[in-house]
């Protein structure tokens, strides 16, 4: 018999679905309210191994980040440090590229980089899934990476994503189903200590008009933040003694 | 303050003052065994499961696709590289884990096959996609992918396929004739899972015996004082599935120490995942 060769290979995620009706009377009571985050998890200091490492899981988003150095031979003949940061995790090229954009300028707006002149810090942060709002969620871990590791910063960052539905409501910390709705949204993240903003960045269709109130929801929800980003870091500095 | 100077001019006196006592400069016994921690189902796909053991974390996640049987590969792996983990050190591994696939040693190939609600074969077959990423690598990476992967396939969970097409049909199969029904989940049939561990054979070249020491999980430090390095790979039945070695040792005794180690840990390993389903 010869056998057959064939190219076709059809993803899982393209076949048409048969599902069970239940799901979706389950899912229907199960909806969050607005201001209400997704199960959350985070933690300063996973590994023993990095310098500087951070974990946060919002619902099914999971990111991991881990910083090495400051290091190099102070060959690198500049004032401050240079900052790489490596994005794993995500197929999309194209993503990769605007969140790694975002990420370093939020990043190097944050980090005293004059202070560690001729040197690297490395960045390397990785999506274990990605179930919406990777962006915040990988601020949120690389800012508890660099408390971590001891790094010069002016101070912690809360990030958040929050999407806006076609009536003008506000979805905090919506999953990937629930953003299909939205007409568009905003990763939000600032320094709560001097109210600065570190990363705004606006997707979607958003009316001019309702820009201000869905950043001033977004600074709300990312001020919710702090306490648990906080407690976080305490119990990472009391587990070191 | 004078330990750290010994272990800075002379690392090899300085683990010979531990090993001629039977422990690490930890505290750790040569041959204890190190804690597993695995977690099943957070990383996305079909299956997925995070294993830290050994100063090693990788976590691993499957894709399923739909595609024709054919005699083309059904099964590949990526091994995203890192800081720790260089390219070349991620192909290397990868042919290894490709290989225990093609060696039937993870899952057959007749059990790729797509089922239908009942639970019968249809003429499609699966097609799976393995992510793996390192997490954290201070120890050898096989000896946490290899479980990884172990389990990531114990968690995989797949849907029915419905095919609008009969049997005596000779066109085509379309892509609009599959439909993936959801409310009926099968897992795969596995073959037992594998485990991996990774040796080092330590000689101290000023004693007197010059006899060869096993150690179980080294060290990255320890391994450059090693004279040998060897990983293991035992499977069902306790068969020894791989043997990787690096370096010279010429007790064969040492071998068979090697793969009852590993066996008596794929045991454990083994009841854990029954008592997970």
């Amino acid at each position: 018999m010869p056998t057959t060769r064939s190219n076709l290979s059809i993803p899982l995620t393209h076949l048409a679905r048969i599902d069970d009706d239940r799901m979706e009377t389950d899912s229907e009571e199960h909806k969050r309210a607005n201001t209400a985050f997704r199960p959350l998890c985070v933690k300063c200091g996973v590994f023993g191994a990095q310098d500087g490492s951070g974990y946060a899981e919002f619902g099914n988003t999971r990111v991991l980040a881990q910083i090495t150095g400051p290091d190099g031979d102070g060959k690198w003949e500049e004032d401050r440090a240079k900052i790489t940061i490596e994005l794993k995790g995500i197929e999309d090229s194209v993503k990769v590229a605007e969140y790694r954009a975002q990420l370093a300028s939020a990043v190097s707006a944050v980090i005293f980089a004059s202070k560690y002149p001729g040197k690297v810090i490395e960045i390397e942060i990785t999506v274990l899934s990605d179930d919406g709002g990777v962006l915040s969620t990988a601020l949120s871990a690389v800012t508890l990476a660099i408390s971590h590791s001891g790094i010069e910063n002016m101070g912690l960052m809360a990030s958040v994503h929050v999407a806006m539905n076609s009536d003008g409501e506000c979805l905090t910390d919506p999953s990937t189903s629930e953003s299909e709705g939205a007409i568009g949204g905003v990763t939000f993240a600032f320094v709560p200590n001097l109210g600065q903003t570190t990363c705004v960045d606006i997707y979607g269709r958003i009316p001019l008009k309702s820009t201000s109130s869905l950043l001033e929801f977004a600074k709300q929800r990312a001020c919710a933040l702090v306490p648990t980003i906080h407690k976080a870091i305490v119990n990472s500095v009391r587990e070191r003694k | 303050m004078s330990s750290e100077v010994l272990r800075g001019i002379d690392p090899r006196g300085y683990f010979a003052t531990f090993i001629k006592e039977g422990v690490y400069p930890d505290g750790r016994g040569l041959l204890d065994e190190q804690k597993l921690v695995f977690k099943q189902g957070e990383c996305g796909g079909v299956g997925s499961s995070v294993v830290s053991t050994q100063g090693v974390t990788v976590s691993c996640s499957i894709q399923a696709s739909v595609s024709l049987v054919s005699d083309a590969p059904l099964v590949d792996i990526k091994i995203e590289g890192s800081q720790q983990l260089s390219e070349k050190d991620a192909e290397d591994c990868n042919s290894v884990l490709l290989s225990l696939f093609t060696n039937n040693c993870f899952v057959r190939r007749e059990n790729l096959r797509c089922l239908d609600v009942c639970g019968k074969p249809l003429p499609l077959e699966w097609q799976l996609h393995i992510i793996v990423k390192v997490l954290s690598l201070e120890g050898n990476f096989l000896d946490a992918a290899v479980c990884a992967l172990g389990a990531a396939l114990v968690d995989a969970k797949l849907p029915s396929i419905v095919l609008n097409h009969s049997e005596g049909d000779e066109s085509t199969i379309e892509k609009t004739q599959i439909q993936a029904d959801y409310r009926t989940m099968h897992r795969l049939t596995l073959e037992e899972p594998l485990m991996c561990c990774s040796f080092g054979i330590f000689v101290d070249v000023n004693s007197d015996k010059k006899s060869e020491v096993l150690l179980l999980s080294p060290t990255l430090e320890a391994i450059s004082v090693c004279r040998a390095t060897c990983s293991v790979i035992v499977g069902k039945d306790d068969h020894m599935v791989m043997v990787r070695e690096r370096g010279q040792f010429s007790s064969f005794s040492l071998l068979k120490k090697m793969c009852q180690i590993t066996a008596e840990r794929r045991h454990k390993f083994v009841e854990s995942l029954q008592n997970v389903v």
